[in-house]
C-alpha cells in the first residue's frame, strides 16, 4: 500500500497495492550562487548571495541576500520556506540602497560607492512536489578614484601622466612607432598627445565602474526528477572610463580596457525512480578582456586583426593566447600578459597604479561517499586596482572580486519496497480494511458510579445481616 | 424494629440470601473499581516485555520484512510535551490495545509517506494518550522504529470527531503525516479525539 503510494507521489509507474515500503524514499537537492565578493580597504561583503533547496520530507526553502556584511537602508533579503504539501510562500523582490560602514565612511565615501541591492525568494510544494527558488543581485560598484587622483594633495595629475605614460602607453608609443617605420601602411599615431589627452578626459570620469548581474538558485522537482541549478550572471568590469570625442560631434565614454565575466552556471539531476543522480554539469565564467585604446582600435584596422577581444577560458594560460605574445601583437601584449610572478594570471596594465590581475577558475564535479553528487562553478577572482594605495592610500591594496560562483548538489535514495504478492493481481493482496469505527479506548464513564452503588450495596447488605442477629 | 431487620430475623433462608449478595456486590465493587488498576499493571507487564521485543534483531528482521501480526512490538513513541513515551503495538483490537496503543493496520507504518494511524488508550492501559488534548501546534512527536527514527510536528489542534468517522485514518500518498486517536471525553467512548502532526525529520535525514 505505502509503495502504491510512494510511487504515485514520485511519478513513477504506479505499483500494485502488493508492493509495500520497507523504508521511504529520501532526496534532497540544493543549490547556492553568488554574484560577487567585494573586499575593498576594511570591507569585505558578499552581494548578490542566494541559496535554495529541498528535501524528500516536502520541505522547501530558500533565501536571497541583496549584500550581506555591508549596512543597509531597510532590509534587503528573503526568506521562505515551506512545510507539508500544496503551501507557498513567496517573498516578493525587495530592494535597498546601502551604505557603508561608519569607520570606512568618512574615508572612502567619496571613492567607493556600492549600489542598491535586491533579492526575491520563493518556496512551495504543490502536489507533493516540492520547489525553491531564489534571486539576488547588487547592481554596481563604482571606485571614483579620479577624485583622488586629481587632488594635487594626494596625486598631482603630473605623477599619474608619468607613471601610466612611462611604464604603460609610452611603450606603445614606441611599439607605434616601430611598427610605423617598417610598415608604410601604419600610421605614426603620435600616442604621447592622445595619452595625455586620455589623461585628462579621465579627471572627470569614473575609475572603475563594476555593473554586478543576478544570482540565481532553483531546485525543482518535476515527476520523478529532482534538478538543482544555481547560475551567477556575472557582470562587466569597466577599468579607466575616458570620453572619447566623436566625429560626428560629442563624446562617448568608453572603458580603456573592459572585463566582461561570462555567467557561471552548475546543475545537477537526479532520478528518483532509479535512485541514481546524472552527472554533475558546469559552465564556469568564461572572461573576455576587451582592449579599447584608440591605439589597438587603429592598429587593428590596419593590419585587419580584431585586437580588442582576448577570451579567457579556464585551463587556458596567458601563453597559450597568440595575441598576448609580444612577438605576434606587441599593441596587445603590452596592455595584457602573464603576470611576472604568477604565470598562470592575466595581468591588464601591468605596473601601472591600475594593475589588474584576473584568475580563472575552471568547474569541477563532485561525489560525495554518501552517494550525492554536485557541480561547482568557480569565480572569476579579480584583483583591481592592485597598486592604486600609490595614488590613492585609502584603496591600498586595490579591490579583490569574485564573481560568478555557482554550486548546485543533489542526493537521494529510492523506497526499499517489498513485494508481497505477484504484480498486477490486485485480487490476491490482503490489505487491512480501514476500521468501521475508530477504537474504543476509553472504557465507560458508568464503570466508577456502578462500583461505588455496588460496595455501597453491599456495605448497607452487611449491616442488616450484622443487625439482624 | 426496622420491618427489614424483623423481616431478616424471622426467614433465615433471606439472611442467607442476603449475605451471598452482599459478598457477590463487594467482589464486583472491588472488581469494577480495581479495573484501573488492573489494566495499568497489565499494561506495565505488556510494556516491560514490548520495551525487549522492540530492540530484539528478530523484530527487526520481520519490520523488514513486513510480517508483523496483532499485538507485536512496532515502535516505541515519545511525546515530550505531554510525557508519553511507550511502545505501540500492531494492530487496534482490543487485546492489542492492551499495550497502551497500537498502529492502525490499514496506514502506513511509522515513518513511511502517507498517513500513518495511531489509537491509544486516555483512561486505562497505561493511559498513554491522557494528554492527548493538550497538544499545542509545534509539539514534537518523535517514532522510533525497529529501522529508524522519524521526527513529527503537530500541524493542528486537537479536534473531536464521532467515533464513526474514520476519514481521519484514510491514508493520503501526497501527505506525510500522523494521525492520533483517542476516546473523548475522559472515560468514555461517546467521541473520539484526534491530533494530527506532519513529518518534519525522514528516517536518516539530518535536523
Amino acid at each position: 500500500m505505502a509503495g502504491l503510494l510512494l510511487s504515485s507521489m514520485i511519478g513513477g509507474p504506479s505499483a500494485s497495492a502488493e508492493t509495500t515500503v520497507v523504508s521511504p524514499e529520501t532526496y534532497v537537492g540544493s543549490a547556492a550562487g553568488r554574484a560577487l565578493v567585494l573586499r575593498v580597504a576594511s570591507i569585505s561583503a558578499s552581494s548578490g548571495v542566494s541559496s535554495a533547496k529541498l528535501d524528500s520530507t516536502l520541505k522547501a526553502a530558500s533565501e536571497g541576500a541583496g549584500s550581506l556584511g555591508l549596512p543597509v537602508f531597510s532590509p534587503n533579503s528573503t526568506k521562505a520556506e515551506v512545510s507539508g504539501d500544496n503551501k507557498n510562500d513567496t517573498k516578493t523582490k525587495v530592494c535597498s540602497d546601502i551604505d557603508l560602514p561608519p569607520d570606512v565612511k568618512a574615508a572612502l565615501a567619496p571613492l567607493l560607492a556600492i549600489g542598491a541591492a535586491c533579492s526575491s525568494s520563493l518556496a512551495e510544494v504543490v502536489n507533493g512536489q516540492p520547489h525553491s527558488l531564489s534571486e539576488a543581485s547588487v547592481l554596481n560598484v563604482d571606485v571614483t578614484a579620479n577624485t583622488v587622483l586629481s587632488s594635487p594633495t594626494l596625486a598631482p595629475i603630473a605623477t599619474v601622466k608619468d607613471t601610466v605614460v612611462g611604464t604603460l602607453l609610452g611603450g606603445l608609443d614606441t611599439v607605434n612607432k616601430q611598427v610605423s617605420s617598417t610598415n608604410s601602411a601604419v600610421p605614426d599615431l603620435k600616442l604621447d598627445d592622445t595619452i595625455g589627452e586620455m589623461l585628462t578626459r579621465l579627471q572627470s570620469t569614473k575609475t572603475l565602474d563594476l555593473k554586478v548581474g543576478t544570482s540565481r538558485s532553483e531546485v525543482v522537482t518535476n515527476g520523478s526528477t529532482v534538478t538543482s541549478t544555481a547560475t551567477s550572471a556575472g557582470g562587466v568590469l569597466g577599468l579607466l572610463p575616458v570620453q572619447l570625442p566623436l566625429a560626428a560631434g560629442g563624446t562617448v565614454t568608453q572603458n580603456l580596457v573592459e572585463i566582461v565575466i561570462g555567467s557561471a552556471k552548475a546543475t545537477a539531476t537526479y532520478d528518483r525512480v532509479t535512485g541514481k543522480s546524472g552527472t554533475p554539469v558546469y559552465d564556469p565564467a568564461i572572461v573576455t578582456i576587451r582592449i579599447n585604446t584608440p591605439t589597438t582600435d587603429a592598429l587593428g584596422k590596419v593590419l585587419g586583426v580584431n585586437f580588442k577581444e582576448i577570451q579567457v577560458i579556464p585551463g587556458v594560460t596567458p601563453a597559450l593566447i597568440p595575441a598576448l605574445n609580444a612577438a605576434v601583437d606587441p599593441v596587445v601584449a603590452t596592455i595584457v600578459k602573464a603576470c611576472p610572478d604568477a604565470p598562470n594570471e592575466f595581468c591588464v596594465l601591468y605596473g601601472t597604479p591600475f594593475e589588474t590581475r584576473i584568475a580563472v577558475a575552471s568547474g569541477r564535479a563532485v561525489s560525495n561517499a554518501d552517494g550525492t553528487v554536485g557541480a561547482i562553478a568557480d569565480a572569476v577572482k579579480i584583483h583591481a586596482l592592485k597598486n592604486i594605495g600609490t595614488l590613492a592610500p585609502q584603496l591600498d591594496g586595490g579591490i579583490l572580486l569574485e564573481l560568478a560562483h555557482a554550486e548546485a548538489g543533489v542526493g537521494g535514495a529510492p523506497a526499499v519496497t517489498n513485494q508481497l504478492s505477484a504484480p498486477g493481481t490486485p485480487d490476491n493482496v490482503v490489505t487491512p480494511d480501514v476500521p468501521r469505527e475508530l477504537p474504543r479506548t476509553g472504557g465507560t464513564p458508568w464503570m466508577p458510579i456502578v462500583g461505588a452503588l455496588g460496595l455501597a450495596l453491599a456495605v448497607l447488605s452487611r449491616r442488616a445481616l450484622v443487625r439482624s442477629h | 424494629m426496622d420491618p427489614v431487620i424483623r423481616f431478616l430475623r424471622a426467614n433465615p433462608w433471606a439472611r442467607r440470601g442476603l449475605s451471598v449478595l452482599s459478598v457477590v456486590l463487594l467482589a464486583s465493587a472491588v472488581g469494577v473499581l480495581g479495573y484501573p488498576v488492573y489494566t495499568n499493571v497489565v499494561h506495565d507487564r505488556t510494556q516491560s516485555r514490548l520495551d525487549r521485543e522492540i530492540a530484539s534483531p528478530e523484530l527487526k528482521q520481520a519490520y523488514q520484512a513486513r510480517k508483523l501480526t496483532d499485538g507485536d512490538a512496532l515502535t516505541n513513541i515519545k511525546i515530550p510535551s505531554i510525557g508519553v513515551d511507550t511502545v505501540v503495538v500492531e494492530g487496534t483490537s482490543a487485546s492489542a490495545l492492551r499495550a497502551g496503543a497500537g498502529h492502525y493496520p490499514s496506514t502506513p507504518l511509522p515513518c513511511e509517506a502517507g498517513n500513518v494511524g495511531i489509537a491509544g488508550h486516555r483512561t486505562t492501559y497505561g493511559k498513554p494518550f491522557n494528554q492527548l488534548d493538550r497538544l499545542k501546534m509545534g509539539d514534537v512527536i518523535i517514532l522510533k522504529t525497529p529501522i529508524g527514527t522519524c521526527t513529527y510536528e503537530v500541524t493542528a489542534e486537537p479536534r473531536v470527531i464521532f467515533p464513526n468517522d474514520t476519514s481521519v485514518v484514510r491514508n493520503d500518498p501526497s501527505k506525510q503525516m500522523l494521525t492520533l486517536t483517542t476516546c473523548h471525553p475522559k472515560g468514555s467512548a461517546a467521541r473520539r479525539l484526534v491530533v494530527q502532526a506532519t513529518l518534519t525529520k525522514g528516517v536518516g535525514q539530518q535536523a
